[in-house]
């Protein structure tokens, strides 16, 4: 197996992304920042106070590796594969386990690098003391295992697709499962051999499936720093238990991860060439996504669309596209439903509502890189279409994908307030004079209209999808509160504003939708701006 | 489905002042002046790199030039970008297609982006559909055509909304001969209804007989711009001579290379391959000279000079 040439090329080509420092940046002061809030926090001087932000921190990384992880590793083989280049490389001596286990080095490598990145700030906790070397050496295996199990779902969906978003999707996608999947076998094995035969007065019965859950959070992540406590309540025999049971789980994850990357490679060797659909599968194709009722209602609807705005018809054509719209519809109806019995149900709205707008920052930020890819985009700019249809075209389009899911959150939480349950959807303790609920709303809503224009600005001004997706978040829901805060604490430092009292979440959403809405009128005239001058980043 | 009439019938198709890109601190374009007559069917001539593709698409709106000014038919293609999209056409050196599209959803698609009515459209799609011999695979997924079909599929989409300025990049680079022939002919039937069309090519000797002007650029810049058939002469910087005589070459060969218009001379089977030192050199010094110095001279030919041959040693290969 020689698996160099890949790693030599792919080093190259990441020294020459700018994107990697960016995001090493962004996974250093997502920490500092976590850092810093907790400091502020009045609550979160009391006790062990280094032992709760080591356990923060590493919360921090956990979510940041199985949500980056995969991400960053889809495109890679589909990438070649789009490109034509994979067959090349086949057509050398290379082999394709050297191309996948190349690919797989050098994303693990670039996991390590955002690592060490952070390691200067995890180190801060140790300096505060209440800290640990088992932590450490628990939370290394952990993510150890982690990144192994990420970058596995990453290569595994990259060597199945072509297009980029799918692989993305895909990747997600199993990284969720992996991540099901470890830590429930994970927890299930800290019961049988720590629990089980440590904690006095432990059950199987006892423990319910909600319960199970959140031990397995906390038991993979040390969010709040339980672990520590955990360990003082524990006698030493059990913490030894525990940390062996750590280091076989890794074991476990890294065996596993290998055993999948081999497979895939095995299965990229015997389908590197792109087959186009059999008849048999374009039958059932035809069968499932095209119209089967009122077709010549639909027909016309799609014609009258193409009159109005191609741009717009462009963008809902497609049969991937009816199925990307009616999926997230359906996955908010499951989840919608699978939570309908539990006490807080309200509570879940607002993350829901969050991830869709994750999912329409994405679908807004990759809106123009397939035209890109294609050449397409060229050809539709020198049409007389008007900037503003191209825009508004755009915009309806990547609206309609996830109206759907987003109306039957509103609906669902318009159902329970109604029904007079008056929990808050936004987290925070409040009067109720000022409103959090309606100005939960009011950002949510203005984060719909807002954030695809952003999205687009991004689109055509960065060469990557994952950069524009970060800058879209960034700058569409992160920076207006980050100037919130900013804002507050330069008027409370200069003594300057009746604002120095603590403002209720209402007040502050508010706000932050003001400042949302300034920041997204802002990039749209730039949106406009550059598509009048036609001014973007042309190679993809 | 006729575009805007231009402002003024007397105003060349495409004219460029001093026209300028950079990219970086890369000069793709430097001061390029071109002109272009209605109804010419204008050969753009440039090794790789040259700055082509560049040109065609500040022409076409797609680029913004760094300095500089061009007009097509009379509008100015950053002020006036709007009325030039209505009246170009333009095909870039790929393909830029759909490849999950049907053909005639496609060309439909464009029709709608150009505002063509869509009782007109049906129609208009299977003209230019006929135009370049697609008809058969109207209803056929774009993906599965081969590389060619692409490129009359891409033809097509240029002529949908019948414009009068055409911009070709390189549109015959993926057919096969007999593909590459009837283009050709489109072409030249397309010249004939009034277009001006515009054709980047590495394919000289068709420019050749196909073009009635061609401009030759190198790095960016103009260096030759005028008739096709008057390449050669304006281009050929020193005239090639095949001569024959009897009885003593090498002192043939010694009174030649003592003239001073004679830039260099070489015996090769049985000839005299003798080059004049530039265009104006009057070729009667050849005979001349030798009749003079007693030899036998009973032959006496220019040699042709392709444009092929032209570029080649106008560019001599030079790319950035
Ligand atoms: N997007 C870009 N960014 C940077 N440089 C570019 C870009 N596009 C073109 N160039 C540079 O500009 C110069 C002219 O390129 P252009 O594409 O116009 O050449 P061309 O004559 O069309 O060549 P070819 O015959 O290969 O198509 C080249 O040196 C190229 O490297
Ligand atoms: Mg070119």
């Amino acid at each position: 197996m020689n698996a160099w040439p890949v790693i030599h090329r792919e080093l190259r080509a990441e020294a020459r992304h700018t994107f990697n420092y960016w995001l090493r940046l962004l996974g250093v002061s997502l920490l500092l920042s976590i850092f810093v809030m907790m400091m502020l926090d009045p609550q979160g001087s009391a006790s062990k106070p280094g032992a709760k932000l080591f356990g923060n921190l590493n919360t921090a990384l956990f979510i940041a590796i199985w949500l980056l992880v995969p991400l960053l590793t889809a495109d890679c083989i589909s990438r070649e594969r789009r490109e034509g280049t994979l067959g090349l490389l086949f057509l050398t001596p290379l082999t394709s386990r050297g191309v996948v286990v190349g690919k797989g080095l050098i994303h693990a490598l670039r996991a390590a690098t955002l690592l060490l990145a952070t390691l200067p700030v995890l180190a801060l906790p140790f300096l505060l003391g209440g800290v640990t070397w088992r932590e450490g050496v628990m939370a290394l295996l952990v993510n150890l295992s982690s990144v192994c199990l990420a970058l596995a779902a990453g290569l595994i969906a990259s060597s199945q697709c072509t297009q980029w978003n799918r692989a993305l999707f895909l990747a997600e996608v199993l990284a969720a499962i992996f991540l099901l999947g470890f830590g429930g076998l994970f927890t299930f094995a800290l019961l049988l051999q720590v629990a089980a035969p440590f904690v006095p007065g432990f059950t199987w019965r006892g423990v319910s499936f909600g319960e199970m859950l959140t031990g397995a959070a906390i038991l993979c992540t040390d969010v709040a720093g339980m672990w520590s406590e955990a360990f003082g309540s524990l006698p030493a025999a059990a913490n030894r238990a525990w940390l062996q049971t750590v280091g076989e789980g890794a074991l476990v994850a890294i065996f596993a991860s290998g055993l999948m990357v081999l497979r895939v490679a095995r299965r990229l060797e015997r389908t590197r060439q792109e087959q186009p659909p059999t008849a048999r599968q374009l039958r059932w194709q035809r069968f499932f996504l095209a119209p089967l009722f009122w077709k010549s209602l639909f027909r016309s609807k799609m014609r009258r669309r193409l009159e109005r705005n191609p741009v717009g018809w462009l963008q809902q054509r497609s049969a991937a596209a009816r199925i990307t719209k009616w999926g997230w519809c359906l996955f908010v109806i499951a989840v919608e439903s699978s939570m309908a019995a539990e006490d807080d149900f309200v509570r879940y709205q607002l993350p829901l509502a969050l991830l869709l707008i994750l999912g329409l920052a994405a679908s807004a930020a990759g809106s123009f890189s397939h035209e890109r890819q294609s050449g397409a985009l060229e050809l539709i700019l020198v049409t007389p279409l008007s900037v503003g249809q191209i825009i508004f075209g755009r915009l309806r389009g990547v609206w309609g994908q996830l109206l759907p899911a987003l109306g039957t959150v509103a609906v669902v939480c318009l159902f329970v307030f109604q029904a007079g349950s008056f929990d808050l959807l936004w987290p925070g303790d409040d009067d109720p004079n000022n409103n959090p609920n309606s100005a939960s709303a009011l950002f949510l809503l203005s984060s719909f209209v807002t954030i695809p224009g952003v999205g687009f600005y991004f689109s055509l001004s960065r060469r990557h999808f994952m950069t524009a997706w970060l800058l879209t978040l960034a700058v569409g829901l992160v920076l207006p509160w980050l100037t919130l805060w900013g804002g507050r604490w330069f008027f409370f430092l200069m003594h300057l504003n009746p604002l120095t009292y603590r403002f209720g979440t209402g007040t502050a959403l508010a706000w932050a939708t003001v400042l949302q809405i300034v920041f997204g009128a802002a990039t749209g005239g730039l949106l406009y701006r550059n598509l009048h001058c036609r001014r973007f980043v042309l190679v993809s | 489905m006729s575009a805007a009439p231009p402002p003024d019938n007397n105003v060349p198709a495409v004219q460029t002042f001093a026209l300028t890109r950079v990219y970086g601190s890369m000069i793709a374009l430097n001061a390029l002046n071109l002109t272009v007559n209605r109804g010419d069917l204008f050969g753009f001539i440039g090794s790789n790199g040259a700055g082509k593709t560049t040109t065609l698409r500040i022409l076409a709106t797609f680029l913004a030039p760094s300095a500089g000014t061009a007009q097509v038919l009379g509008h100015d293609v950053v002020r006036d970008a709007d009325a030039v999209r209505h009246v170009i056409g333009y095909m870039p050196d790929f393909f830029g297609v759909y490849k999950d599209m049907e053909v005639t959803e496609y060309l439909d698609f464009f029709g709608a982006c150009y505002k063509i009515p869509s009782s007109q459209r049906e129609k208009t799609v299977n003209d230019v559909l006929e135009l370049v011999g697609l008809s058969e695979k109207k209803g056929a997924l774009i993906g599965a055509l081969s590389r060619g079909m692409q490129q009359r599929l891409g033809l097509a989409r240029v002529l949908i909304h019948d414009p009068q300025l055409l911009l070709l990049d390189e549109p015959a680079s993926g057919l096969d001969p007999r593909a590459r022939i009837e283009m050709m002919a489109i072409l030249q039937e397309l010249q004939k209804m009034g277009k001006t069309i515009i054709i980047s090519s590495h394919i000289l000797s068709e420019l050749e007989t196909l073009c009635n002007r061609v401009a030759i650029i190198e790095k960016g810049k103009l260096i030759y711009t005028g008739q096709a058939q008057g390449v050669r002469d304006q281009m050929a910087t020193g005239r090639v001579f095949w001569v024959r005589v009897i009885g003593d070459e090498v002192r043939a060969v010694e009174l030649l290379k003592a003239r001073p218009e004679i830039n260099q001379v070489e015996q090769t089977e049985g000839r005299l391959k003798v080059t004049l030192n530039d265009h104006d050199t009057d070729p009667g010094c050849v005979a001349e000279t030798l009749v003079h110095g007693g030899v036998k001279l009973v032959g006496l030919e220019e040699e042709e000079l392709g444009l092929e041959e032209v570029f080649m040693r106008v560019t001599r290969g030079e790319t950035q």
